[in-house]
């Protein structure tokens, strides 16, 4: 029952608390990319949370041996790099197999899914932390959730921008930047000055 | 189509003259509040409230210099100034409060547009910011009665407001009329609810505000602080606390029913007014600061689009309720038959089954505009 | 579409200096920058590591990136960039010891960005490797320009300080958090459709034909 709790726990935490893109701003390149594509989320969503969880519990033992290097600044990124390429690979012929409509949609993007700075984020924030595996994968999927409400807000925010009469040299990247850094401030308004750097 | 309609925020009326009038009313609005405060705190409250209005006017009139645009006169910026140094303490710093109306001004109300553009309440976004970078300025709060210096160092004696003793769970040692009045420590503004709810009434009347925000906004949050009370005492001394601490009664009446930043329809304030309350309240209990409205009112700020697409679903299916209660029934109808008697009904009712599909109308329209947004960021960025 | 452009040579590339910079008008590394880049020591940090990911794996992509199989590529990619934090471990360990401590988890996440990851596969893989080779110097030089004047500019409204001298008293502390990174290089890239805007502006370019450039 206890570890149930520690990872809706952790899971609440790193979904609102430590939001992945409002107060860890990670992986906004693809957020800005699946706010034009909202019909892809989902899966995106589901598929972060899978090789975030694989990826997580197989590195977890692995990840023990190099805390006290001299070099796990490096060590680690590149370990967890290894373990996403595996999970990768697995995937890859997996879908073909399986799943060959699935497949089609991927395509190309399914290496720069799996590939980017969401996925290795939400693996290397709980090891830095040095969570245990019950909270790390309760992480992993919160983060995942978690950015899938940061798409769903950055989105409808700015679908409303068309509604106004933005000055011409904000127009495009400007003022979702500044969108997303309101949001994000409001955010830090919830979490106050604990957020651990 | 597009040069018929206005596809923009209120308000919609843009001579200068009658946003001037509406805007005049919460200015009127404004001006008993600042009396309390001069009353309790002496003359530094008007100079703040002034410097606030006056570099708001400033501000915006420099951005609209900067932009190359006409500047339009109207009273946004100075209702802004004035609202946000009612949400401070009274010793606060100036540049604390400059620095707030830059944030106001330069971050949330040219890059947005102007007014009715900007997307986040001006002022709560200027408070929050400040509030994050000098929180031991901002929820340090004077004792009431006595005069403040108007510059240099304050040195007022400083008092524990209600909403922290709050945040810890212990019981403030203040009785219920001295919330009421105003005496207890707090934000120079938000502590006189008598004054603050007779001038939203005020409001209500002249028809500036709509009624349904603020109602249907505390309403539900006295019936949450009810049912979850943080603090061992009787529940209607907890209530009031609850209620009358912080900026909820000021924000409830000023803040959360600016007409930009919430949603259109009636029902969609009452639902957007339910939802804020549940924010506000998860935002005061669980959150850093002991002041969590401002932060809450951004967050409610992205959804309130979202409150008129739904309640645009809701009533378009109860004006059409007759068609759809038709479709249900061939769709009954239907699962009853089968082969070819099923495919002579649903010819026969063609006409009532095209209705099936208008109440999703609007959300398909949200997609569409969701896929075809002009020039905005994404675009480039993994092409 | 971009990728015929960019077969017209290597003066195209030095336009990811300026007007097509990879952070303030592709929006690629956005978030890496706003919430690590908050000293100039740590934006130099970020540039060096940057520079270090981006050549190699353009230059590896462009010369043997067609000939792997297609599932190989982008792994070979993620494990080239990867390893290249180490050089740049020891290179920016001469700024100052404590450097990636403070930057955290954020000099890792610059290995798997969208330069090394997807730029490589979609455009560099058709360059030739001298090419792909000025791109990521280009790209680079963009990414630092930013990176440097964010770090700068966080480090001197922050702290009053630059490259950890004390000049001048400051404390708003708060420019140093996630979200004011992100509003000031939302204005910084504001700034560059600006100047954009006015060296256009002689030219007369007939309305309409600048939503396609």
């Amino acid at each position: 029952m206890t570890y149930v709790f520690q990872f809706f726990t952790m899971m609440l935490t790193a979904l609102f608390v430590e939001n992945i893109v409002f107060t860890r701003s990670i992986g906004t390149s693809w957020m800005f990319y699946l706010t034009k594509r909202p019909k892809e989320l989902l899966r995106y969503v589901l598929l972060l949370m899978a090789v975030t969880t694989v990826s997580g519990v197989i590195g977890y033992p692995l990840r023990g041996m190099i805390y006290n290097s001299e070099f796990r600044h490096v060590l680690i990124p590149l370990l967890y790099i290894a373990v996403m390429a595996v999970v990768y690979v697995a995937a890859y012929f997996l879908i073909k197999k399986f799943l060959p409509d699935q497949f089609e949609h991927f395509g190309m993007t399914l290496g720069a899914a799996v590939f980017n700075c969401a996925t290795l984020g939400s693996l290397l924030i709980p090891s830095s932390e040095r969570l245990d595996l019950i909270s790390t994968v309760g992480y992993g999927i919160g983060m995942s959730l978690g950015f899938g409400f940061a798409v769903i807000m950055v989105g409808y925010g700015l679908t409303r921008l068309e509604y106004c009469r933005v000055p011409k040299i904000f127009r495009g990247i400007p003022i979702a930047l500044i969108y997303l850094g309101l949001l994000s401030l409001a955010f830090y308004g919830l979490v106050g000055h604990q957020l651990p750097t | 189509m597009k040069d018929k309609l206005m596809f923009q925020n209120a308000p919609h009326v843009r001579q200068s003259e009658s946003v001037v009038t509406i805007m005049s009313g919460v200015l009127f609005a404004l001006l008993p509040i600042y009396l309390m405060s001069l009353f309790y705190y002496g003359a530094r409250s008007l100079v703040l409230g002034i410097c606030g209005a006056f570099f708001c006017c400033a501000f915006s009139a420099i951005g609209s210099l900067l932009l190359r645009e006409k500047p339009v006169p109207d009273l946004t910026p100075i209702i802004t100034g004035l609202i946000i140094p009612l949400l401070m303490p009274a010793d606060i710093p100036y540049y604390v409060v400059i620095s707030a109306c830059a944030v106001a001004i330069f971050v949330v109300k040219l890059p947005f547009g102007g007014t009715g553009s900007n997307l986040f309440n001006p002022a709560a976004v200027g408070f929050a910011s400040v509030a994050i970078c000098w929180p031991e300025l901002v929820f340090r709060y004077p004792a009431t009665m006595q005069a403040i210096e108007i510059f240099g160092e304050s040195t007022a004696k400083i008092a524990q407001s209600p909403a922290y003793s709050l945040s810890f769970g212990a019981v403030p040692d203040y009785n219920v009329l001295d919330m009421l009045l105003g005496s207890a420590p707090g934000p120079m503004g938000a502590t006189n609810i008598l004054v603050v709810a007779a001038c939203g009434i005020f409001l209500i009347v002249k028809k500036a505000v709509n009624w349904i925000t603020p109602v249907s906004f505390l309403v539900p949050y006295a019936l949450l602080c009810l049912a979850f009370p943080r603090i061992s005492c009787s529940s209607f001394d907890a209530l009031c606390f609850e209620l009358f601490s912080g900026t909820i009664v000021f924000g409830a009446f000023f803040m959360l029913t600016e007409p930009v930043t919430s949603p259109k329809r009636d029902f969609g304030k009452l639902l957007a007014g339910i939802s804020s309350a549940v924010v506000v309240f998860l935002f005061r209990y669980f959150g850093g600061f002991e002041i969590g409205f401002a932060s809450a009112l951004i967050v409610m700020n992205v959804f309130s689009p979202v409150f008129d697409a739904v309640c645009e679903n809701i009533l378009h299916a109860f004006r059409h309720k007759d068609s759809i209660i038709a479709t249900f029934k061939t769709d009954r109808e239907r699962k009853k038959l089968s082969g070819e008697q099923a495919v002579k009904i649903v010819e026969s009712k063609e006409e009532k089954t095209v209705s099936e599909t208008e109440p999703e109308e609007p959300v398909e329209i949200v997609e569409e505009i969701d896929l075809s947004e002009k020039e905005e960021s994404g675009k480039e960025a993994v092409q | 579409m971009i990728a015929e452009k960019e077969k017209n040579g290597f003066k195209e590339s030095l336009a990811y200096i300026f007007s097509r910079n990879p952070v303030l008008v592709l929006g690629l590394v956005i978030g890496q920058l706003a919430a690590g880049d908050t000293t100039l020591q740590n934006g130099v940090a970020l540039s060096i590591t940057y520079l270090l990911i981006t050549v190699p794996v353009l230059v590896f992509a462009s010369a043997i990136g067609k000939k792997l199989p297609d599932w190989l590529k982008i792994v070979c990619y993620a494990v080239l960039s990867a390893a290249m934090l180490l050089p740049a471990y020891f290179i920016c360990g001469s700024i100052s010891a404590t450097i990636f401590d403070s930057l955290g988890i954020y000099p890792a996440l610059l290995a798997v960005s969208t330069v090394p990851i997807v730029y490589s596969s979609k455009f560099a893989e058709k360059q030739k490797p001298s090419l792909a080779a000025v791109n990521g110097l280009c790209i680079s030089a963009g990414f630092a320009i930013t990176a440097i004047l964010l770090g700068a500019a966080r480090e001197f409204f922050g702290s009053g300080s630059l490259w950890g001298f004390k000049i001048a008293e400051a404390s708003f502390s708060a420019v140093k958090l996630p979200f004011w990174g992100f509003i000031l290089l939302g204005f910084m890239a504001a700034i560059i459709n600006w100047v954009k805007d006015i060296i256009k502006r002689p030219e007369e370019i007939p309305v309409g034909e600048e939503e396609n450039l």
